[in-house]
């Protein structure tokens, strides 16, 4: 490719991950758990651990739930359904990360993942998942907050062709 | 948290025709519901937990949540 080649495909790329990061729900959020089960040690810090999230359509007709989260020792999957809308996704995603809190606490005490479930663990990833995403809203409503992640030095940056 | 759920629908027939392979490539009765449960966990590994937002804890439910994970897995996406 040409130098001039080179700036298209940036700009494009640009464009397409910046698109695609819209679609990234709770990436911090993910990140932040990811980054608390690797600094509590849960499981050898060598390896670290590590979440991914998958978008599926039909998701709630397949597995009659909106969401589930599939844990074992050094990762964990979320799979979260297209159509229930972004804040219940994005609810769904902050109660799955609960589970995988409180389920890799209590792997490293020494239970199995196999099974753990209980009525108190749900209750307590339901309280997990409000009280984040209470938090997520109160720090958006926030005007302190408003231009905390802007670029003031790139006010001359003229973004490049979109298409 | 609570939402209303859409009729169960059946995997479409690539996504069974893929997952029953999987069971006759395993050598698993297909009629026996732990059997598959089992071929699947053992098909991903270490051990894991699925966890169930509806508390639904029943095998069938498991047995559904996994096939869907191996279809993900497998890359396929309908």
């Amino acid at each position: 490719m040409s130098n001039r080649d080179w700036g298209k495909f940036a700009h494009e790329k640009a464009l397409e991950i910046f698109l695609a990061s819209q679609e990234c729900l709770m990436a911090h959020s993910i990140r932040a758990v990811e980054k608390h089960i690797q600094q509590c040690r849960f499981t050898p810090a060598s390896v670290g651990y590590s979440i991914r999230l998958f978008v599926r359509k039909r998701f709630a007709a397949e597995v009659r739930t909106q969401a589930k989260a599939f844990i074992q020792e050094h990762r964990a999957d979320i799979v979260v359904d297209a159509d229930i809308g972004i804040e219940y996704q994005r609810r769904a995603i902050a109660h799955e990360l609960g589970h995988i809190l409180l389920a890799m606490y209590r792997y490293r005490q020494g239970e199995t993942l196999a099974r753990q479930s209980s009525q108190l663990i749900e209750d307590a990833c339901d309280i997990f998942e409000r009280d984040l995403c209470k938090r997520h809203h109160n720090y958006y409503c926030d005007p302190a907050n408003d231009h905390k992640f802007l670029f003031p030095s790139l006010d001359g940056h003229i973004v490049g062709p979109s298409a | 948290m609570t939402l209303d759920l859409p009729p169960p629908v059946d995997f479409s027939k690539t996504s069974r025709d893929f997952i029953d392979a999987f069971y006759r490539a395993s050598r698993i009765d297909l009629s026996d519901l732990e059997d598959k449960i089992s071929a699947l966990r053992g098909y991903f590994g270490s051990e894991m937990l699925v966890t169930s937002m509806d508390g639904d804890e029943s095998k069938d439910s498991e047995l559904r949540a996994l096939e869907c994970y191996f279809l993900i897995q497998a890359g396929i996406d309908e």
